[in-house]
């Protein structure tokens, strides 16, 4: 072999060396057993128990001086108490992870019979270092679940009751809504309603902001006072005299909101979400957060926040704002029962179920979906 | 011109002027009229024969002086001054050289008694515990990819995915509250609504 060739064959094999070597560093999943790194914990008394688990591909890789694994499972869970249930949470947790976050995994809309099983798939993809502890990783815990009486069994560490209770009503409100279309104006006439519902949330995707809450505000030279409007449908509990806030670019201070109560029955809390008009006219919506706020049948109270709401767009740039709008999103009275908007409630981001009901239409038509809305009457 | 007249000077001017006390110019306002005024040149020169004989009796000394008594006596005054003075000069002297002393000690003893504080606080160390979790809280953050919602934490990460990883035919539907990320998406698999939620407090 000449020394030309014997270079050229050194160079390629210093090349296959470093191919191999950077296909081990980088990218070389191997196969995980989440059974090592997944921790599921059932309370004993617990109407929920754990039938299987399918791990699936759960593959860890190493990422530079990162690891990152790849957990999927589908648990496949058993309804093992006596009444029907609608909706399940599971607090997620990676305690060496991310120790000062949670997570959750909620499904709702269910119709779980006693003795029934019912699948909830986990997705999870988790980045750590590459040294680590030799306990679990993820640690999955029940944390609550709803019952078709709107009872309710859990830990509730997420406060997920009352989301999960707004979710189920919301469901009944939208099938029945499905249902009475159906009735009166036929299968084109369901159509015509799932269409304009798709259409609804396509529009509500591109309406998308990002809502981020700082503590007390404190006025600055280029903030303004404005009034913000209230999208009060004709069945509200509550209406709002007057509100004000102060602007200044991206952020909204100390929203205040002069509220009556229109009901009979005492209020213990209330959620509100935000629309933010930009100064070219377009809209973004923002969800809310549940609130304690105390009001007496037939009275006023002001309800005053003394924080900064930051809005900005799903890419990180900042909505600057020309209008607020306040939309009621539920209202918790004092004796456990809930209100929410009617169907289609301007500012109301589409619900679950119909999110649900629709994806159904889509994937297998109008007969499935008049099946769907049958089933659960 | 008498003594009563209001040109003569005062009696103690001339006084002044009889001993050649007084300055030039009261002496030159004299002189005219001295020269002139014989009252007051008799003034004048009584004055002077007062102090000569003045001089006289004080430069003459009392014939009981006795010398060595005196001496002796000035000796012993001198010595008793000398001795008082050493006994009050260490305390003047040392007073800088002592001082310096004691005070580098007490400065000492402070730092010493500081040191001690901050090494105890520091080893119960509530401040740093305090620090920890606010920079803990305050590098939580939440952010949605095209995969999921991510909840990231001093370079850490986890992420609820929408599904498998696999891209979904219906987008997630992302609801942004204060401090919470929701998505919901439909399953492909089980056809379930799934609603994924992280929680940076």
């Amino acid at each position: 072999m000449s020394t030309r060739n014997r270079a050229a064959a050194t160079v390629q094999l210093g090349i296959l060396l470093l191919v191999a070597s950077a296909s081990l560093t980088f990218g070389q999943a191997t196969r995980l057993d989440p059974r090592s790194t997944m921790h599921i914990t059932l309370p004993e008394d617990s109407p929920v128990t754990v039938v299987s688990a399918d791990w699936g591909e759960s593959t860890a890789s190493a990422r530079g001086g990162a690891m990152l694994l790849d957990l999927h499972t589908s648990l496949s869970l058993r309804n093992s108490g006596n009444r029907k249930i609608r909706s399940v949470t599971l607090l997620v947790q990676a305690q060496e992870v991310t120790p000062g976050g949670k997570a959750s995994v909620s499904v709702p809309s269910l119709n779980v019979n006693p003795g029934e099983n019912f699948p909830i798939r986990i997705d999870l993809r988790l980045l750590r270092p590459l040294q680590a502890g030799n306990g679990p990783l993820v640690e999955i815990q029940l944390d609550g679940v709803l019952f078709d009486d709107l009872s309710f069994y859990g830990a509730n560490k997420l406060n997920c009751r009352r989301s999960m209770t707004v979710w189920e009503l919301e469901a009944r409100r939208d099938r029945q809504y499905f249902r009475h279309v159906l009735a009166s104006r036929g299968a084109e006439g369901l159509r015509s309603a799932v269409l304009e519902s798709m259409n609804n949330q396509a529009d509500r995707m591109q309406m998308d902001a990002r809502i981020a809450q700082s503590g007390r505000s404190s006025t600055t030279r280029s903030e303004r006072q404005i009034e913000v409007a209230f999208l009060n449908p004709q069945t509200s509990p509550l209406a709002v005299d007057q509100g004000m806030v102060r602007i200044a670019e991206n952020e909204a201070r100390s929203p205040r909101l002069q509220i009556r109560s229109q009901t009979e029955k005492p209020v213990r809390g209330l959620e509100i979400g935000w629309m933010v008009t930009d100064a070219k006219g377009r809209e973004f919506v923002s969800g809310g957060v549940p609130m304690e706020f105390s009001l007496q049948p037939r009275a006023r109270n002001t309800l005053v926040q003394d924080v900064t709401l930051r809005f900005t767009q799903p890419g990180g740039s900042a909505i600057t704002i020309n209008e607020m709008k306040a939309y009621l999103a539920s209202v918790e009275f004092a004796d456990g029962s809930m209100w929410i908007p009617p169907h289609g409630a301007r500012g109301a981001t589409p619900s679950p179920e119909e999110q649900r009901l629709t994806e159904l239409y889509r994937k297998k038509g109008i007969d499935a979906l008049t099946q769907e809305l049958q089933r659960f009457q | 011109m008498t003594r009563t007249d209001n040109y003569h000077p005062n009696a103690a001017r001339l006084a002044l002027y009889a001993g050649n006390d007084c300055g030039l110019l009261i002496k030159a306002q004299l002189w005219p009229h001295v020269t002139r005024c014989a009252d007051c040149q008799a003034e004048i020169a009584s004055f002077q024969s007062a102090k000569a004989g003045l001089v006289n009796v004080t430069s003459e000394l009392p014939d009981t002086l006795n010398w060595d008594r005196l001496a002796d006596e000035i000796t012993a005054n001198i010595h008793l001054g000398l001795e008082a003075g050493e006994c009050v000069a260490p305390f003047r002297q040392a007073r800088p050289r002592r001082s310096t002393l004691p005070v580098d000690w007490r400065a000492a003893t402070v730092m010493a008694a500081m040191l001690l504080i901050m090494a105890g606080a520091w080893f119960l160390n509530p401040p740093a515990r305090r620090a920890e979790v606010a920079v803990r809280t305050a590098k939580i953050e939440l952010r949605t990819t095209s995969l999921g919602l991510e909840l990231n934490e001093n370079g850490n990460s986890l992420m609820l995915m929408h599904g498998d990883g696999r891209v979904s035919a219906q987008p997630a539907m992302i609801v942004s509250s204060p401090g919470s990320l929701r998505a919901r998406y439909v399953d492909s698999d089980t056809g379930q609504i799934t609603i994924n939620h992280v929680y940076s407090e």
